[in-house]
């Protein structure tokens, strides 16, 4: 979340004026600084010659530095981030056929409560080994939960073995992929392998909503499923008899 | 005769007979038809006053009747080209764009100056979004830049203070207003840089900042009690490690209900891990958690808000810095090294709770905060 902490701290509680506070030092030491040479009826020259003067350029050199730090501040603002509604149906899909190990199970259930209470994230899909085990959050209303495939984004997370955020999903050509499944209006996405047999989708509201502290955990949180879901081969869908897929009809000569 | 006409010949040797001039000049009317330089030759070729217009076809269109371009044979410099007439593979293009930054294959980076460097300093979201922005630094090694108002400040109290016992004699009232303002100019120099540092703290994401090497009063533990399960154990270890590598603490405790200490591990109070340090035997280590559990017990008992926690009517207390830590009665703890300067105590359900160090004050933002309570949920 990019709501700034303001729990115990001043400072925190009232940002927006403490940022402005060396701009308006600044700016009010030089005003008051000539203005006191004016209502004195000293002539405003700059030099070190009577001990006026001198107080006075001490007083503006701090001025100088105060604005300048006001002004390297204005880049310490938090950027607010809108989130843009959606129009996806909730999920709430855990492969039942798939068999997953019950702590895997309950992980994954884990990881999404505790990624939609911390980070600005409306959808997760576990896929591993090529089916779609999980899919919990928002999906795309029609698409049928489960369905999920792995495309050319996810493929290449799991080949290299490193996480991607794609921030902005709108300007990928790869976004493709994600918005058979995710709503038509997510705005970014996480693909996150986990090991090199499965993909964690994390899919947001939020353009560039998901700071790098998120993908830390997203990707923490990616590698204890790994582990977890060691040894679990996932049934592979479709054919009747350990899905082999040859038909053992064939005759043999 | 003969010899007079060739003797006088001789004379006219170089004289043509008028009858064997011929041409242009052979009369005299010729200067009437020589026409001077400026009248046949107005304008050097190179510098006509008129340019002319030549038609000409689209190049393309006009075929080259020059041999030697196709001329493969001789002339193998110029070999024929194929066309590439695959269709254009949109899925492979899309493929192979750079999807994140990191992606991008530049040329040799330039390297930053002394005066100017460019990067997104310090002041920016982490590195997320990594711009350009020119901060001028000074370039001090080993001194913070976000200081120089402080020092600023300082030098010019100092020479305030100087001007005013060496000026005039009396101090005129122009140069005491002068002075009044500069004070208090002074004090908000002085002060910037907390401030800074407080509004840098505010900023969320900013991921986990650098740990500091050693903890005053800490040592390195990392023990997990023994009766557990394999799996048990694992789950600890990954929680364990994930709160340190991700969020801004130092030392994470572990205690399940009942006032059972489960797991320690990062900087913990050396008080408690006595001789329990690097390996973390077996016999050691569980010196790390009874004192752990010691600790809780009389915690809670000395302390209502802690007990509140553990008890879960409360599910955080959050002491951000020493001093909250010394009402909270927290800083005697035996586990809470004398380094660490904010402690996170989060209700598990069953009756435990998950204590976090922080080496910093104030180390734990909003955000590392949901996620301790995300992860005493997971156990």
């Amino acid at each position: 979340m990019c709501v700034p902490d303001a729990s115990f701290d001043f400072v925190a509680r009232n940002q927006g004026l403490v940022r402005g506070l060396p701009l308006w030092g600044g700016a009010i030491g030089f005003a008051g600084l000539l203005a006191n040479r004016a209502i004195s009826g000293i002539a405003p020259v700059v030099d070190a010659s009577s001990s006026q003067s001198r107080a006075d350029v001490l007083g503006i050199v701090m001025s100088a530095v105060l604005l300048l730090t006001g002004l390297q501040w204005l880049s310490l603002k938090a950027r607010p981030v809108e989130a843009i509604a959606q129009d996806g149906t909730k999920v709430a899909f855990l492969d039942a056929k798939a068999k997953l190990p019950e702590a895997a199970a309950k992980e994954i259930q884990w990881a999404w409560e505790a990624l939609s209470s911390t980070a600005r994230v409306t959808s997760l899909v576990v896929i591993y080994q090529g089916r779609n085990v999980a899919h919990l959050g928002l999906a795309r209303p029609g698409h049928a939960a489960g369905a999920a495939k792995a495309g050319e984004v996810a493929a290449k997370a799991m080949a290299s073995g490193k996480g991607n955020y794609l921030a902005n999903l709108i300007l990928y050509p790869g976004r493709l992929e994600f918005v058979q499944y995710l709503p038509e209006t997510t705005q970014g996405a996480v693909v996150q392998p986990i090991g090199s047999q499965g993909v964690l989708v994390v899919g947001t509201d939020t353009q560039r909503g998901i700071s790098r502290l998120d993908q830390a955990w997203i990707a923490t949180i990616a590698d204890k499923l790994e582990v977890t879901l060691e040894g679990y081969t996932a049934p592979q869908g479709g054919v009747g008899f350990g899905g082999k897929g040859g038909s053992s009809a064939k005759a043999v000569a | 005769m003969g010899s007079i006409v060739k003797a006088l010949g001789g004379i006219f040797k170089g004289f043509k007979k008028p009858w064997e001039i011929t041409g242009l000049t052979s009369t005299v009317d010729y200067l009437e038809y020589m026409p001077s330089a400026s009248d046949y030759r107005k304008h050097s070729p190179g510098s006509q006053p008129v340019s002319a217009i030549v038609p000409h076809d689209i190049p393309a269109l006009v075929y080259n009747t020059r041999y030697y371009g196709r001329d493969f044979r001789r002339n193998n410099k110029y070999t024929a080209r194929v066309v590439d007439r695959t269709p254009l593979d949109v899925d492979k293009l899309v493929a192979s764009m750079p999807l994140t930054p990191e992606d991008i294959k530049f040329s040799p980076a330039s390297g930053g100056g002394g005066g100017a460097s460019g990067g997104g300093g310090g002041l920016n979201d982490g590195d997320e979004l990594d711009v350009a922005v020119f901060r001028f630094t000074l370039g001090i090694p080993g001194f913070d830049d976000s200081l120089v108002p402080r020092v600023v400040g300082g030098a010019a109290a100092a020479l305030l203070a100087l001007n005013h016992v060496l000026g005039a004699q009396p101090v005129p009232p122009a140069q005491e207003r002068a002075e009044f303002l500069c004070a208090l100019l002074v004090a908000l120099c002085v002060v910037t840089p907390e401030i800074e540092e407080r509004l840098k703290q505010v900023l969320p994401g900013r991921g986990r900042q650098q740990a500091a090497e050693a903890v005053d009063g800490a040592a390195r533990v990392f023990v997990l009690a023994e009766r557990l399960p394999e799996a048990d154990k694992r789950e600890l270890a990954w929680l364990t490690f994930a709160l340190l590598k991700n969020a801004n603490c130092c030392g994470v405790v572990v205690a399940l209900g009942g006032g059972e200490v489960v797991a320690a591990r990062g900087a913990i109070g050396s008080g408690a891990a006595g001789g329990a340090s690097g390996s973390g035997g077996s016999g050691g280590g569980e010196v790390v958690l009874d004192a752990a559990a010691k600790d809780l017990a009389r915690g809670a008992a000395a302390s209502a808000d802690v007990a509140a926690v553990l008890r879960g009517q409360r599910q955080q207390l959050w002491l951000p810095d020493r001093a909250a830590m010394a009402r909270a009665g927290v800083d005697s703890w035996a586990v809470v090294p004398r380094g660490a300067q904010s402690l996170l105590l989060q209700h598990v359900a069953g009756g435990g709770a998950l204590v976090v160090l922080g080496d910093r004050p104030r180390a734990l933002p909003g955000k590392d905060r949901s996620w301790v309570a995300a992860l005493a949920r997971k156990l």
